[in-house]
C-alpha cells in the first residue's frame, strides 16, 4: 500500500499545494469542455432539455468510483485512508434543497462559477459575489441560527455499503447499472423534447 | 452521429463488465493484499531500525515530541494494573480489529519480546508503514524508566519523577508512568477543513 | 435561443461521458495522491474568513466560523489546499475555454431577462449557494462529486436534495431561462 501518497508522507505541505493547482487545471478544464462555464446550459438540466450535468456528473462518478475500488482491491489505496465525507443527515437536506434553488435561480454552483468567470461570463462573477455574500452571512449568523442545526442526526463515517448491508463491490456495480439507466432516460427525454421543438 | 452512439455504448459496457468484476472485490477496506517487501522487511529487522530504546521515548514523551501511537499488546488486566501513559490495548489476538491505521507510526510493546515480534511482523504484512518495537518491552520500561526491578510492584516507587523533577512541563509522576505533557505542541491554529 | 442550444452542443462541447470520465479521472488522481477529493466552496470561505480577518481582526477570531478557516498569520490561512486547487480550475477553465474560442465578456443569460435582472437573480442564486454549501458543508463538487464516488452515504442524500431543490423550483423561475 503506497497510496494516498501525501498520507502516507511522500511529499509534504508544500508540494501538496502544486498538486492542488494540477488537479485543480484537470478539474477546470474538463468543467469547461463539458460546457460547464455556460448557465443557460446548466440550468436546462431542470427544464430536461439539455441534461449535461447529470451525464458529466453521473459519469465522473461512476470512473472515480470505480477507480477506487480496483485501487482498494489491489491493495496500491488505502480506502481506509481516504477522507470521506462524515454523514449529517439535517444539514445535508437542509443544505441540498437550498443550494438546488440557488442553483436554478443563479445558473451556476460553485465550481462551475469560477469555470464561468475565466471565460468572461459577467454574471458568472455576480454570482461569485453572491456566494461570497451568502457564506459571509452564514459566518456572521453562525452562532445565532445555524449552529445548533449543523451536528443535528451526526452519523460520523457512513458508507452505502453500511446502509444497505451490502458489501462494496455489490454497491459499486448497483450504482453503475442505475447511472447507465439514468443516461438511458436522459437521451430519451432530450430526444423527445427536440422532436417537440422542431415541429 | 452512429459513431458516436456506438461509443457511448461501448463504455456503457464497459462500465458494467468493470462493475460485474468489481462484484468479486467485496469489500476491499479488509483486504490485505498488496506487495510486501521483504528485502525492505530485512533490513529493517538487521540495522534495528524499527527498535525503540524505553529511555528515548521517555525523552520524547517529555519533550513533547512524541509521535508514536503505543500499543499495549498486554491482555486487559495486566494494561489496567499499569501502563506507560498515552497507549492503548489491543491485545495480541484483537489487533486485526483495531483501528490502527496504515500510516500512523505505531510502537508495540508487551511482556514478551517475541509476541510484539510476531505482532509487527503480522502489521508489516498487512502494509502497515511505520512499526516499531520497545526495547524490552513493559518489563523494559520499568527498569530504565520507571527504576522498578522485576518483580517489584509498580507502586513501589517511581525513580522516573525524580529524573524529570526540573521538567515543569511534566506533572509529578504517578506510580504506574509519566504524564503526558498537557497540550501537543500546536502546528497551526487551524482546522483542516476538507470537502468543499 | 433554446434552437441554437441544441445545435451546438455536438460541435462546440466535448462528448458528455468522455468529459465525465476525464473529470473522474481527475477525482480519482486526487483520492490517489492527496487522499481527498475535489472542493470549491471551501477556497470561498477561507477567501472570506481572510478578509474578514483583515478589516477586523477580533472580529473575526471571536466568530466561530471563521476561526476555524483562520492560520496563524495571513499567509498561512491562504495556504489552503482547495484555494489553490481553485486557482487551477481558474487556469483549467482558461485554458479550456482558449483552444476552444470561448473566452468572451458576455452575460450568458434566457431570452425574455434584461441584463440586470440576470445579474440580480445570480446574486440571490449565489447567496443561496453560499448559505447552503455551508449548511450542508460542501457544494457539488465537494459534496456531491467527491462524496458520490466515495459513497459517504450523506453525499447521496444531499445529491438527490439538490436535484429536487432544483426541479420543485425550476417552475416559479421558468422565465429567467426559456
Amino acid at each position: 500500500m503506497i497510496a494516498p501518497l501525501f498520507k502516507f508522507g511522500y511529499f509534504g505541505d508544500e508540494f501538496s499545494l502544486i498538486i492542488a493547482v494540477l488537479i485543480g487545471i484537470g478539474f477546470g478544464f474538463f468543467l469547461e469542455r463539458a460546457g460547464f462555464g455556460s448557465s443557460t446550459k446548466l440550468a436546462a438540466q431542470f427544464y430536461f432539455y439539455d441534461m449535461t450535468v447529470l451525464k458529466v456528473m453521473f459519469t465522473a462518478i461512476v470512473t472515480a468510483m470505480v477507480g477506487l475500488l480496483y485501487f482498494g482491491w489491489l491493495g496500491i489505496l488505502d480506502l481506509t485512508l481516504v477522507s470521506v465525507n462524515q454523514t449529517y443527515l439535517v444539514s445535508q437536506i437542509v443544505g441540498g434543497l437550498i443550494l438546488g434553488v440557488g442553483f436554478v435561480i443563479g445558473g451556476y454552483c460553485p465550481g462551475t462559477s469560477v469555470v464561468a468567470c475565466a471565460t468572461g461570463k459577467k454574471d458568472a462573477m455576480v454570482f461569485v459575489l453572491g456566494v461570497l455574500f451568502g457564506i459571509f452571512v452564514f459566518g456572521e449568523l453562525y452562532s445565532y441560527i445555524f449552529e445548533p442545526i449543523m451536528d443535528l442526526s451526526a452519523m460520523g463515517r457512513v458508507l452505502l455499503p453500511d446502509v444497505l448491508h451490502l458489501s462494496y463491490g455489490l454497491v459499486v456495480f448497483l450504482v453503475v447499472v442505475m447511472a447507465i439507466g439514468a443516461f438511458i432516460l436522459a437521451e430519451y427525454v432530450e430526444k423527445k423534447l427536440v422532436l417537440k421543438k422542431g415541429k | 452521429m452512429i459513431g458516436k452512439i456506438s461509443l457511448n455504448k461501448k463504455l456503457a459496457a464497459l462500465a458494467i463488465l468493470l462493475g460485474l468484476i468489481g462484484i468479486l472485490a467485496g469489500s476491499p477496506n479488509e483486504s490485505s493484499a498488496g506487495k510486501i517487501d521483504t528485502n525492505q522487511l530485512a533490513l529493517e529487522i538487521a540495522n534495528q531500525s524499527n527498535i525503540i530504546k524505553p529511555t528515548d521515548l521517555a525523552k520524547s514523551m517529555i519533550d513533547g515530541s512524541n509521535t508514536f501511537r503505543m500499543v499495549d499488546l498486554r491482555n486487559e488486566s495486566d494494561f489496567t494494573a499499569g501502563n506507560i501513559e498515552g497507549s492503548e490495548n489491543f491485545p495480541v489476538a484483537q489487533i486485526n480489529k483495531s483501528d490502527l491505521r496504515r500510516n500512523e507510526k505505531i510502537l508495540l510493546y508487551s511482556n514478551s519480546e517475541i509476541e510484539t515480534a510476531q505482532a509487527w511482523m503480522l502489521l508489516k504484512s498487512k502494509n502497515y508503514k511505520s512499526v516499531y518495537m520497545l526495547k524490552g518491552g513493559w518489563t523494559g520500561w520499568q527498569r530504565e524508566v520507571l527504576g522498578i526491578a522485576e518483580g517489584q510492584t509498580a507502586a513501589s516507587g517511581s525513580l522516573f519523577g525524580s529524573k524529570t523533577a526540573d521538567e515543569t512541563a511534566v506533572a509529578p509522576a504517578p506510580s504506574d508512568g509519566i504524564k503526558l505533557p498537557p497540550s501537543m505542541p500546536a502546528k497551526s491554529g487551524k482546522k483542516k477543513k476538507e470537502g468543499c | 435561443m433554446d434552437q441554437s442550444l441544441i445545435n451546438d452542443k455536438p460541435t462546440k462541447y466535448m462528448n458528455p461521458y468522455l468529459a465525465g470520465i476525464g473529470l473522474g479521472l481527475v477525482l480519482l488522481a486526487s483520492f490517489v495522491v492527496m487522499g481527498r477529493g475535489l472542493g470549491a466552496s471551501g477556497a470561498f470561505s477561507t477567501l472570506i474568513a481572510a478578509g474578514t480577518n483583515i478589516v477586523s481582526p477580533e472580529h473575526a477570531k471571536s466568530n466561530a466560523y471563521f476561526s476555524e478557516y483562520l492560520g496563524l498569520n495571513l499567509s498561512e490561512t491562504l495556504k489552503d489546499w482547495l484555494l489553490f486547487e481553485v486557482i487551477g480550475v481558474v487556469i483549467g477553465g482558461f485554458v479550456s475555454g482558449l483552444f476552444a474560442g470561448r473566452i468572451k465578456l458576455k452575460t450568458d443569460k434566457g431570452p425574455n431577462i434584461s441584463n440586470g435582472k440576470r445579474y440580480l437573480f445570480a446574486f440571490i442564486g449565489g447567496g443561496l449557494m453560499g448559505v447552503g454549501a455551508k449548511i450542508a458543508r460542501g457544494c457539488t463538487s465537494g459534496q456531491a462529486l467527491t462524496g458520490g464516488a466515495s459513497l459517504a452515504f450523506g453525499s447521496w442524500v444531499f445529491m438527490m436534495m439538490v436535484f429536487a431543490g432544483g426541479y420543485m423550483f425550476a417552475y416559479f423561475i421558468r422565465r429567467q431561462w426559456r
